[in-house]
């Protein structure tokens, strides 16, 4: 019976060093997460959302570079607002490419 | 290294009162404790012995309680005309439970099941106006502050607040307010309590009583849902157990569910006779 994979890792670095990749480059979509609750289900998936952290915290321990863009803002709802995630995204990673290539270099040796 | 291991306690719901038989054979082997950490029902056992009080009339109180309060407490009578498998999903497990009884109209605006009035004269009978100093045995009581997204151990407060905090199962208590802290149990997040606990004070004997996981179809979103839970509470508990210098996993105790009240004085046997079988294999200064 399988599930979507991020139930578990939604950076899957172990899987990928386990397949052989020398270099990972993680990319997380977070923001802070939600604290406040207003009923039982609420509390029971904030337990989970703290499980979820920690699971992804452990595999990102594991990569060689971790980029985060923060999309929080942006209602996943909102399909129009998908452009400007996209540059969003596209400026947060190039701002991180200088450090990508010192890292890289440090890597090679 | 001081001489004496950091025991950590969990297991969950019901489960948890094994300690009681793990406390027993620890003792018949003479294993010296300079520190218990704890969380759920563990806790309660926990502080009893720190207490250095007897453990015997512990387990006649949970007999009694969850007999007296069984329909309230698993809410059975919600469950009566409900399909057989769906029963032995509640039974088989908590995460399910939790969200089967949250999910209905009586409960979906609440915070949780039940509230702390049916418990709080029971933990101060229990406690029968102990104080922290009165503890022989420092306590350390694991929760998740959900304020801060953390788990957090609870070792200077008030001992009736750590307790609560201690069995405040998600959904199934109301969270525990100390200072601006908000408390709930750690078991659903672990069942071990390992996640806050030093390397300064060990060796470290983490007792793991394990739960099964359930490996039938499922038949609704909320079992998909419950079960998913499970599986990263498994892969947290494996990922930390690593940290621990001694692990007894007491395997014999996996057929228990989380809420077998009916075999409480069989849980604790059963915790007593494992917990025996494993010292007898391991060694080391923490024996007197």
């Amino acid at each position: 019976m399988l599930v979507d994979g991020y139930v578990l890792a939604n950076i899957p670095v172990r899987e990928l060093r386990a397949e052989g990749a020398d270099f990972i480059i993680a990319m997380t979509l977070g923001g802070e997460t939600e604290t406040g609750y207003n009923n039982g289900f609420d509390i029971i998936n904030l337990v989970e959302a703290l499980k979820y952290e920690k699971l992804n915290q452990w595999e990102l321990e594991e990569a060689d570079f971790h980029i985060n863009i923060n999309i929080k803002k942006f209602d996943g709802m909102k399909f129009n607002n998908y452009e400007i995630a996209m540059r969003h995204g596209y400026r947060v990673t190039k701002r991180a490419l200088p450090r990508l290539q010192r890292r890289l270099a440090e890597a090679n040796g | 290294m001081a001489k004496g291991i950091t025991l950590v306690l969990g297991g969950l719901g019901v489960k948890g009162i094994a300690n009681i038989g793990v406390l027993q054979a620890l003792v018949e082997h003479k294993v010296k404790i300079k520190r218990i950490v704890a969380a759920g029902i563990g806790a309660l056992v926990g502080a009893q012995f720190a207490l250095g009080r007897e453990l015997e009339p512990l387990t006649e109180y949970f007999v009694r309680f969850f007999t007296e309060n069984n329909r309230y407490l698993w809410g059975l009578e919600q469950f009566a005309g409900v399909v057989r498998s769906q029963k032995r999903r509640v039974i088989d497990s908590f995460n399910y439970f939790l969200r089967e009884r949250l999910f209905c109209q009586a409960n979906l605006k609440r915070i949780s099941i039940l509230p702390w009035e049916l418990v709080e004269a029971d933990i101060e009978n229990v406690l029968d106006g102990a104080s922290p100093s009165d503890l022989k045995i420092p306590l350390a009581v694991s929760a998740i502050d959900l304020k801060r997204k953390t788990e957090v151990l609870l070792e200077e407060e008030n001992l009736k607040e750590r307790l609560k905090a201690g069995i405040a199962f998600p959904g199934l208590f109301p969270p525990v307010h100390i200072g601006n802290r908000e408390l709930v149990s750690s078991t659903l997040y672990c069942e071990v309590p390992l996640g806050m606990v030093g390397r300064a004070k060990r060796p470290i004997m983490a007792v793991d009583i394990p739960s099964e996981l359930s490996m039938h179809k499922p038949g609704s979103v909320i079992e998909i849902m419950a079960h998913m839970d499970e599986v990263r509470t498994v892969v947290i508990k494996e990922k930390l157990l690593s940290r621990a210098d001694i692990i007894l996993i007491l395997e014999g105790l996996r057929r228990f569910r989380w809420g077998s009240y009916k075999q409480i004085p069989q849980l604790i046997s059963r915790a007593r006779g494992e917990t025996d079988k494993l010292l007898s294999s391991v060694d080391g200064p923490w024996k007197k």
